[in-house]
């Protein structure tokens, strides 16, 4: 199936063909970071505010690309899904049944979208769903009891949608593309905004702010990477950033804007975790392996 | 005849009447009503229906005035009364000077433009009160608006304007929750507990985006901007909150939907994971604030938001900016924004 005639069974509205091409050709080629060298309306901001920016992303937009991109994207969703299904059929979250119950439906939703989407591209193929094992004992006796211990379940519930989050924003770069995969990004942008709706209510039911303030240490320690710096760090920083586009906002803003603290320099921006796609290697997959059963 | 009270406010008041008096103000129907002047002499007390029409001039509301781009002040206010001859203007040259009336419209009019000569650096005071005969409603609302003619934000071309387009809805976000916590501070406001907590932390977070974008966009960054907000809002908890709601949601939908706009270049893939870091707060706000409105049900991420595939809606800025528009005086272009972003082309419901 093409995508494009895919996409547009979809909710998408306009998503025609020509539609496509015509956003396909929008682009303007935007070769000098114009503007971003000049002098800044924060005295405390050093000029060339993003000539610091840490590593570029890899510049190859192709379908392949693509679809490494959501077969990991369906990856964690599997893990997801099958967390609140196995949780859900324990009756762990009967407390907070209809919350849970709302966020098992979007993972089970996005399970399917990404698999329909990935099959409809050309040459595309979704990956199998792992075997997990949410004790984290790789198909042995594991640490966790999530599905009889109600605030184990909610640990690694904020564990998981905090992770969702990180590992979308480190991908969405990767579906910028000139063709056809717009309505693709969008649509990733969308899950990562649904997996933040999810993260804020699970860490509020658990007592802690909807936001991240620094590097989170509520969840179990072997979950402690959710909230550090992944690899390269100055690309993917740890939640506890205070730099933006090569700025310390802590520095520029701390004392000349009222009422800014770090606390909420950390909470007002969510970072990117890292992931290889290609390899099935990084942060994220160091997170999610400690839930999957080696074949 | 008996004693009409004065409150401390200056208006006379029905309420503070002892009751022979109240029952001449037969038709008194609500403690906003305020009389003026001592008419009650010429008034039969057996005319109940003919005191009732004679005695109540309902007083207007939500009064607005803007500076419009040809050179006058526009003021539109909301008619509350069915029985005015019409309505008195009332306009002060500074924040000190006293008011006096410029102009007098007839009954059902809801607006005026003052076409005087403005000076471009004064404030000017207005008020508005509705009359029938001799009687005078209570003033609405005093609205104060710069003589200083709003500038057009425009938006610029490719990633700068996709970035200013995020400006303008961090302006409007932080202006917003800046005036709830001062509406916190000087007490006209009060939530206390979690609900207070996170207006405050949802005040340093937009405050902290408008500034980072500010400081990022420089030279190319729109101007502040003005706005405006419905009379009353920030004194109530359920007004500030269904608003809030309403910002973080459409804050949502529009990055969510301005994504695909960013250049395929290295800065637009680096704009594009900035954005990132900042959406996914906005959507940690919308779903905390929809849960203090509806506590525990789905609504944080309800079904009236996110379809049927478990997306949530995205937005163009051409559905994004005539809501936006409805907060913000100053008129913004758009003309140079990639082109797609004046078509429809999103994830709808259902």
């Amino acid at each position: 199936m093409n995508i494009i005639k895919f996409l547009d069974q979809l909710s998408f509205e306009g998503g025609s063909k020509e539609d496509l091409e015509v956003l396909s050709s929008r682009r303007e080629a935007f070769t000098k970071l114009s503007g971003f060298s000049k002098k800044m309306a924060i005295s405390a901001i050093p000029t060339g505010i993003l000539a610091s920016m840490p590593g570029m992303l890899s510049a190859k937009s192709s379908a392949e690309n693509t679809m490494e991109v959501l077969n990991f994207a369906l990856t964690l969703e599997y893990l997801e899904y099958e967390f609140y299904q196995k949780a859900s059929e324990s009756g762990v979250y009967n407390e907070q049944k209809v919350v849970f119950d709302q966020i098992k439906d979007h993972e089970e939703a996005h399970v399917a979208f990404l698999t329909e989407t990935i099959n409809a591209m050309e040459g595309g193929s979704a990956v199998a769903k792992p075997t997990f094992d949410f004790t984290g004992g790789k198909g042995g006796t594991g640490p966790f009891d999530p599905f009889n211990d109600y605030a184990q379940f909610l640990a690694l519930s904020q564990a998981f949608e905090d992770t969702g989050v990180r590992a979308y924003k480190g991908q969405a770069a990767k579906l910028v593309s000139d063709s056809m995969s717009n309505l693709i990004l969008t649509a990733a942008l969308s899950i990562h905004g649904v997996e933040a709706r999810h993260a804020s209510m699970v860490r509020r039911l658990r007592g802690q702010k909807g936001w991240i303030t620094g590097e989170d240490t509520s969840v179990p320690e072997a979950a402690l990477a959710v909230y550090q710096a992944g690899d390269p760090a100055d690309q993917f920083p740890s939640e506890a950033n205070v730099t933006q586009a090569g700025v310390n906002l802590e520095a520029a803003f701390v004392g000349n804007v009222p009422n800014i603290d770090r606390d909420s320099i950390q909470e007002a921006f969510d970072e990117p975790l890292d992931a290889n796609v290609v390899m099935g290697t990084g942060t994220v997959y160091d997170i999610v392996g400690l839930f999957i059963v080696p074949e | 005849m008996s004693k009409i009270m004065k409150n401390k406010s200056g208006i006379w008041s029905p309420e503070e009447m002892n009751n022979q008096s109240r029952r001449k103000f037969l038709a008194y129907s609500g403690a906003t009503i305020a009389i003026s002047g001592l008419f009650l002499a010429g008034c039969n007390n057996d005319d109940e229906d003919n005191m009732r029409t004679v005695l109540n001039v309902d007083s207007p509301t939500n009064l607005s005035a803007n500076r419009n781009s040809s050179g006058g002040i526009d003021l539109s206010w909301m008619d509350n009364s069915d029985n005015e001859d019409g309505f008195k203007i009332e306009r002060a040259n500074s924040l000190t000077d006293t008011f006096t009336e410029i102009a007098s419209v007839t009954e059902g009019v809801t607006s005026y433009t003052d076409s005087m000569d403005i000076d471009s650096t004064t404030t000017y005071a207005y008020r508005v009160r509705g009359f029938k005969g001799t009687v005078y409603s209570a003033y609405s609302n005093v609205i104060d608006v710069d003589g200083e003619e709003p500038e057009i934000a425009n938006l610029g071309t490719g990633d700068i304007a996709v970035l200013n387009y995020a400006y303008v809805l961090e302006q409007l976000e932080a202006d917003f929750y800046t005036k709830v916590y001062a509406a916190f501070d000087d007490g006209s406001l009060s939530a206390g507990g979690e609900t207070e907590t996170i207006l405050t932390d949802l005040y340093k977070h937009e405050v902290i985006h408008r500034e980072f974008l500010r400081a990022a966009l420089a030279d190319n960054a729109v101007p502040d901007l003005t706005f405006q907000y419905t009379e009353g809002l920030f004194t109530s908890l359920d007004s500030v909150l269904a608003t809030a709601m309403a910002l973080e949601d459409t804050g949502v939908r529009a990055y969510n939907g301005a994504g695909q706009f960013f250049s395929n270049t290295d800065a637009g893939r680096q704009y594009l994971t900035l954005a990132g870091k900042i959406v996914s707060v906005e959507a940690r706000h919308a779903s905390a604030i929809r849960d203090l409105l509806n506590p525990t049900s789905a609504d944080f991420a309800g079904n009236d938001i996110i379809n049927s595939k478990g997306l949530e809606v995205t937005a163009n800025p051409v559905d994004i900016l005539p809501v936006a528009a409805s907060f913000i005086v100053n008129e913004i272009d758009a003309s140079g924004f990639p082109s797609g972003g004046m078509v429809d082309t999103q994830i709808a419901m259902p």
